[in-house]
C-alpha cells in the first residue's frame, strides 16, 4: 500500500511539473505577445509594459522566474485588470466553484448509484427502462441543451429560481440560486455512472460467488447487499476520478449561462481577454486540482480494494 | 416413453435423497430447452454417488434444481425431490434457504472464482454458521478455525483474516470444502470440484475427500466428466447423456461390465499410457442432440455403432442389465429381444487396468 | 415387454436419422454482417446517420438560400413552409444553417477522430512491437496523459495557434480551400491531436496479443499456415475492434467542438456548427425556443445514432460472440 501511495505521488509530481512547463511554453507561443490589440498600442508603451513585466527577458530566464514563483504559489499579475493578481482572482472564485462542484458530486453519486443498482435489478423492467431512458437522455444531449432546458423551464417559463447570479445573496436566494447550476452539472456524470453502476451490477451478479452466496442459503437481499454491492462499486469509483473531470468542464459552461462569477467564467473570459497570465494561471490551476483529486481517488480506491491494499498489485 | 426404473430398490430408512423423474426446462427465447428430461436418482445415507456425462448432459443442471438454485429462465417443470421427506421442488425459497448450506451444501467448479474477492475467507465461513446456527462470534471463528484445519490448510488461525487472492487454486477449493462442511450437511453436492485443478492438485483434493468421507456423515453427490475421479471415490454411478440417465450401478458394475454404448465410448476415451502399440485416441463421433427439439427414441442413436430401429423409435427405460444387483442401463441392447452384443474388448482391458490400479 | 422382433435390427450408417444440420463454416465479417443485421437498433441508427451525412452533402446543392444569405424581412421567423426550422435574428434560414453545421460538425467528428486513429495507431502499435523497457515507459507517459484534464490543452493550442494558422492561410497555398477556412483546419488538428491516447492503449494491447500469438505459432513451427490464422483470426479482431473505437470517438469528438463552440473557441460567424448556433440561440432563448431546439437536436439524435451503431458493432464484431 505504501508502495503504492508513493508510486502515485511521484506521478503526481512529475505530471504537475510537466503541465507547468508546458502551458508556460505554449502560452509563449503565442505571436505577439500579450499586448498587442485589435488596435496596436504605441511602441513606447508597449515596451515599457515588456520589461514591467520582464518580457523582455530571455525565454529560459522567464522560466525559471515563472517556476520558482509558482513554487511559492504566486501565479503573477493579471494583465486584464490592473492591479490585480491572478491569485487573487482564482482566489475569489475558486470557492463558488467548489461549492457547486462538491454539490453536484454529491448529488450524482447518491442519486445515481442506487439508481444503477435498481435498474439492474430489475432488468428489463418499467424501472429499467425508465432509468435508462433518462440516462441515455443524459449521455447524448449536450450538457448547454439540458442547462438551457432547466432554464428555459424554471426560470423564464415557471420562474422559480433566478438565472443570474448574485453574489452575497442570502436566505432562499442564496439557496435557491445553486439548485439549478447543480442539477445542469451532474446530468452527464449522473447518467454515466447509472450505466456504469447498471452494467458493474449485472456483470457481478452472473460471477460464481454470488452462485455460491445463494448456495449458502443466504437471502437474495443479503446477497445483493452484502456480497454484489461491495464488488460492483469498485469501477464507479475508479470513475469517480474522471467525473470530477467532467464536473471541472462542465463548470466552464454553465458558470457562463448562468453568470457565476466563478474560476470557469474567469477561465473563459479570460482567453477572450487574452489575459495571458490569467490563462496560464487558471489552466495550471484547474489541472493541479485535477491531478490531486485523482491521486486522493486513487487513494481511496487502495483502501477499498483489497488487492491494491494488502500489496498484491499483480492481481488487481 | 419416461425412462421409468423398472425395478425400484424397496424404500429403506437410509434413503437421503429421492429424486422422481425430474424435470428441468430452460424456457429461452428460441424456445424451451430440456436440460433434464425425467431422471430417478436414489441417494442413500452415507452413499458417494458419482453422476458421470461430458457437458452439457444436464449434470450440473440437476444439481442445482436440488437446490433450488436453477438459474433464469430456467425451472422445474415436473417430478419430485424427496429430501428427509420433504419435496424440495416444491417448497417455497424461503424454507429452501434453511436447507442450502445447512442440510444440503455445494462446492463448484472453479475455485478461482468462487469466492468473494472482497472479503476475508474466515468471514465468508463464519457467515453461513451465523445464518443456520446460533453461534456466538467467538465460537464461529473457532470453528471455522477446526474447518480449515480439517481440510488441511496450514496456520488457520493467520489465514482466516485473509483474502481469496492471497490462497492458490487448489488451497481455495479446500476453503470452499470447508465452507461447505460447516454445518454437518446431510447431503454434499461437488459440482467437477476438481475440473479447474492442476493434475497433482487435483489428486490432492480427491485424497482429501476420500480423507474427509471417513471423518464427515455426508452423503456425496460427485459431479464429473472425468470416470478417472469417480473410480476411486464413489460407491455407485450414474451416466448420464442428454438429460436422462442411461446407465446406473456400483462403480464396480459400471467399470467392470458396462452395459451401454455410451458408457463403453467413455471408457475407451481415456488415454493409456501401459498399452504396447501405439492406440489412436477413440473419442465418440458426432455431438449430442439439440435440446430444444430432442429426438423421439434414444438420444444417443444417431452417434451409437450398434443402433436398431427400435432405438430410434422409443426411448429405452432403464433396463436391468449385467450381473450386479442395482445395474440397470437404458439400452435396448439390454432387452431381451436384442441380439447380444459385447461390450469392446478395449474397455474389458480398461476394468483390469483399474482393478490392478487400485489394489 | 414384448416388441416386434424387427424392431432389433441394427440399422446402416445410411439409414441413420439424424438431427441437426452441420452449419456451414463462414468467414469472420460474413458472421459479423449477419449479426449486425440482427441488430435492430443500430440498423436504424445507422440508417439515421447515413440520411443526415447524404443530407449534409446534398442538400445545399437543392436548396433556395445560403447558410449566410441574410433576408432583411425575414427575420426571427418561427418554423413555416418556407423557413422549416424558422430564421434567426438577421434573417438567416435556420434549416440550411442546421445542414452546414451537419457539414462541420460531422467532419470534425470523422477527421478528428482519424487522426486520433492514425496517431494511436502509430504509438500504440511501436509501442506493443518494441515491447520491453520503451513500451512500459511510452505507456507511462499515456497514463500521466490519462490524469490531466485534456479539454484544457484543446483550448491552449486553439487560442495559441489560431492567429499564426490564419496568417498561414493567407499567405500559402491554402487559400484555395474555400469552406474550410484555417480555424476548421486547426480545430481538426487540435482535436485529432489531443484525444489520441485511448486509441493508443487499445491498439497496443491488439499487437501485444498478436505478438504473443505469434510467438505460440512459431514455436509450433506451422510455417505458411501460420501467417494465414493471423490473417483470419487475429488481424480481423484487430481490425473489428479499431472499428468500433473509431466509431465510438466520433460522436465523442462532435461532442466536444459543440461544447468548445458554445462557450466561443470553436468556430467562428458566419461559419456555423451545431453548437455555435446553439450558442447564438441561447441569447434569444426566452423568445425564440426554436433557435437551440433544432441544433440541439440534431447533436443529441447523431450522437445516439452513433453510440446505437457502435453498441451494434462491437457486438457483430466481438469475436467472442460467434456461433
Amino acid at each position: 500500500m505504501t508502495r503504492y501511495i508513493l508510486q502515485r505521488a511521484i506521478a503526481m509530481i512529475l505530471t504537475l511539473f510537466a503541465i507547468s512547463t508546458i502551458t508556460f511554453f505554449l502560452m509563449h507561443a503565442i505571436p505577439g505577445g500579450p499586448f498587442t490589440r485589435e488596435k496596436p498600442l504605441e511602441a513606447a508603451i508597449i515596451a515599457a509594459l515588456n520589461e514591467k513585466y520582464h518580457l523582455d527577458d530571455p525565454l529560459f530566464k522567464q522560466y525559471t522566474d515563472y517556476m520558482g514563483d509558482l513554487l511559492r504559489g504566486d501565479f503573477g499579475p493579471s494583465f486584464k485588470f490592473r492591479g490585480r493578481t491572478v491569485n487573487e482572482l482564482i482566489g475569489a472564485g475558486f470557492p463558488i466553484t467548489a461549492r457547486i462542484g462538491i454539490l453536484a458530486v454529491l448529488v450524482t453519486v447518491i442519486l445515481s448509484v442506487p439508481m444503477g443498482i435498481i435498474s439492474a435489478l430489475k432488468q428489463n423492467k418499467w424501472q429499467d427502462y425508465s432509468f435508462m431512458f433518462l440516462a441515455t437522455l443524459g449521455v447524448t444531449v449536450p450538457g448547454f441543451v439540458l442547462a438551457s432546458v432547466l432554464i428555459y423551464v424554471f426560470c423564464v417559463r415557471l420562474g422559480w429560481f433566478p438565472v443570474i447570479w448574485t453574489t452575497d445573496a442570502s436566505g432562499w436566494l442564496a439557496i435557491s440560486q445553486y439548485i439549478l447550476p447543480m442539477i445542469a452539472l451532474s446530468g452527464y456524470s449522473m447518467s454515466f455512472i447509472t450505466r456504469l453502476m447498471r452494467s458493474s451490477m449485472l456483470d457481478v451478479i452472473g460471477q460464481d460467488y454470488i452462485r455460491t452466496a445463494r448456495a449458502k442459503g443466504l437471502s437474495e437481499m443479503r446477497v445483493i447487499m452484502e456480497h454484489a454491492l461491495k464488488n460492483a462499486i469498485l469501477p464507479v469509483v475508479t470513475y469517480l476520478g474522471p467525473t470530477i473531470a467532467a464536473l471541472v468542464t462542465g463548470s466552464f459552461v454553465i458558470e457562463k449561462m448562468f453568470t457565476i462569477p466563478g474560476i470557469g467564467y474567469q477561465y473563459v473570459d479570460s482567453i477572450g481577454n487574452r489575459d495571458y497570465t490569467m490563462i496560464m494561471g487558471s489552466t495550471i490551476f484547474y489541472a493541479a486540482i485535477l491531478i490531486i483529486l485523482n491521486f486522493l481517488v486513487d487513494i481511496i480506491y487502495g483502501f477499498i480494494d483489497p488487492r491494491i491494499k494488502i500489496g498484491n498489485i499483480k492481481e488487481a | 416413453m419416461n425412462g421409468k426404473s423398472m425395478e425400484k430398490n424397496n424404500p429403506s430408512a437410509d434413503v437421503l435423497l429421492d429424486i422422481r423423474q425430474l424435470e428441468t426446462t430452460f424456457f429461452t427465447h428460441v424456445g424451451p430447452v430440456q436440460a433434464v428430461r425425467s431422471v430417478d436418482l436414489v441417494v442413500e445415507r452415507g452413499e458417494a454417488v458419482g453422476i458421470v456425462g461430458e457437458s452439457g448432459c444436464g449434470k450440473s443442471v440437476m444439481s442445482m434444481s436440488i437446490m433450488g438454485l436453477v438459474a433464469n429462465p430456467g425451472k422445474i417443470v415436473g417430478g419430485e425431490i424427496l429430501f428427509n421427506g420433504q419435496d424440495l421442488a416444491k417448497m417455497t425459497d424461503k424454507d429452501l434457504r434453511k436447507i442450502r448450506g445447512n442440510k444440503i451444501a455445494m462446492i463448484f467448479q472453479d475455485p478461482m472464482t468462487s469466492l468473494n474477492p472482497v472479503k476475508k475467507i474466515g468471514g465468508q465461513i463464519t457467515e453461513v454458521l451465523h445464518l443456520h446456527q446460533n453461534i456466538s462470534r467467538e465460537d464461529a471463528r473457532k470453528r471455522a478455525i477446526e474447518l480449515l484445519r480439517l481440510v488441511g490448510i496450514p496456520s488457520p488461525e493467520s489465514r482466516l483474516d485473509q483474502y481469496p487472492f492471497e490462497f492458490s487454486g487448489g488451497m481455495r477449493q479446500r476453503v470452499m470444502i470447508a465452507m461447505s462442511l460447516a454445518c454437518d450437511p446431510d447431503l454434499l453436492i461437488a459440482d467437477e470440484p476438481t475440473t479447474a485443478l492442476d493434475v497433482t492438485i487435483q489428486a490432492q483434493i480427491l485424497e482429501l475427500m476420500k480423507d474427509l468421507r471417513n471423518k464427515i456423515n455426508s452423503s456425496i453427490i460427485l459431479i464429473t466428466h472425468d470416470l478417472g475421479v469417480v473410480a476411486n471415490l464413489c460407491d455407485s454411478i450414474r451416466v448420464m447423456y442428454a438429460g436422462k440417465i442411461v446407465e446406473e450401478g456400483k462403480t464396480r458394475d459400471i467399470f467392470y461390465e458396462p452395459r451401454h454404448p455410451y458408457t463403453w465410448g467413455l471408457l475407451n476415451s481415456i488415454p493409456k499410457i501401459n498399452i504396447e502399440e501405439k492406440e489412436r485416441l477413440v473419442p465418440i463421433d458426432g455431438q449430442p442432440p439439440d435440446l430444444l427439439k430432442p429426438p423421439a427414441g434414444c438420444a444417443f442413436a444417431e452417434r451409437c455403432p450398434h443402433v436398431m430401429a427400435i432405438c430410434q423409435q422409443q426411448q429405452p427405460p432403464l433396463i436391468k442389465a449385467g450381473q450386479g444387483h442395482e445395474h440397470r442401463s437404458a439400452c435396448w441392447l439390454n432387452h431381451a429381444q436384442a441380439e447380444a452384443v459385447a461390450a469392446p474388448l478395449f474397455a474389458a482391458q480398461t476394468q483390469q487396468d483399474k482393478l490392478e490400479g487400485q489394489a | 415387454m414384448e416388441f416386434n422382433q424387427e424392431l432389433f435390427t441394427p440399422i446402416q450408417e445410411s439409414e441413420r436419422i439424424s438431427s441437426g444440420i452441420v452449419r456451414p463454416s463462414i468467414t469472420y465479417w460474413q458472421d459479423a454482417w449477419r449479426r449486425f443485421r440482427r441488430h435492430k437498433p443500430a440498423l436504424v441508427a445507422a440508417a439515421v446517420l447515413l440520411v443526415i451525412i447524404l443530407g449534409a452533402i446534398f442538400i445545399p446543392f437543392f436548396y433556395p438560400y445560403t447558410y449566410d444569405q441574410q433576408i432583411r424581412t425575414a427575420r426571427n421567423l418561427a418554423p413555416n413552409l418556407q423557413h422549416l426550422f424558422g430564421t434567426d435574428k438577421l434573417g438567416r434560414d435556420l434549416f440550411i444553417r442546421t445542414v452546414y453545421g451537419a457539414r462541420i460538425s460531422l467532419s470534425i467528428g470523422i477527421v478528428a477522430s482519424i487522426i486520433n486513429l492514425t496517431i494511436g495507431v502509430i504509438y500504440g502499435g511501436i509501442s506493443g512491437y518494441i515491447g520491453g523497457k520503451v513500451d512500459n515507459f511510452m505507456m507511462r507517459i499515456v497514463d500521466v496523459l490519462y490524469s490531466i484534464p485534456l479539454i484544457l490543452y484543446v483550448i491552449l493550442l486553439k487560442v495559441v495557434f489560431q492567429d499564426s494558422i490564419k496568417a498561414a492561410f493567407e499567405t500559402t497555398f491554402l487559400r484555395h480551400l474555400k469552406y474550410l477556412g484555417p480555424e476548421l483546419i486547426l480545430i481538426y488538428i487540435v482535436l485529432g491531436s489531443v484525444y489520441w491516447v485511448g486509441m493508443a492503449r487499445m491498439v497496443r494491447g491488439q499487437v501485444l496479443s498478436i505478438k504473443n500469438n505469434e510467438y505460440v505459432l512459431a514455436a509450433r513451427s506451422m510455417g505458411a499456415s501460420g501467417w494465414r490464422i493471423i490473417m483470419r483470426h487475429l488481424v480481423p479482431n484487430t481490425v473489428g475492434q479499431i472499428i468500433v473505437t473509431v466509431t465510438m470517438s466520433i460522436p465523442g469528438a462532435i461532442f466536444t467542438e459543440s461544447f468548445l463552440s458554445f462557450i466561443g473557441i470553436g468556430v467562428s460567424a458566419p461559419m456555423a456548427s451545431w453548437g455555435s448556433l446553439a450558442s447564438d440561440a441561447y441569447k434569444g432563448l426566452a423568445s425564440y425556443p426554436y433557435l437551440l431546439f433544432f441544433p440541439a437536436l440534431a447533436i443529441s439524435v447523431t450522437v445516439l445514432a452513433f453510440n446505437i451503431m457502435g453498441d451494434g458493432l462491437r457486438d457483430a464484431l466481438d469475436p467472442r460472440m460467434r456461433k
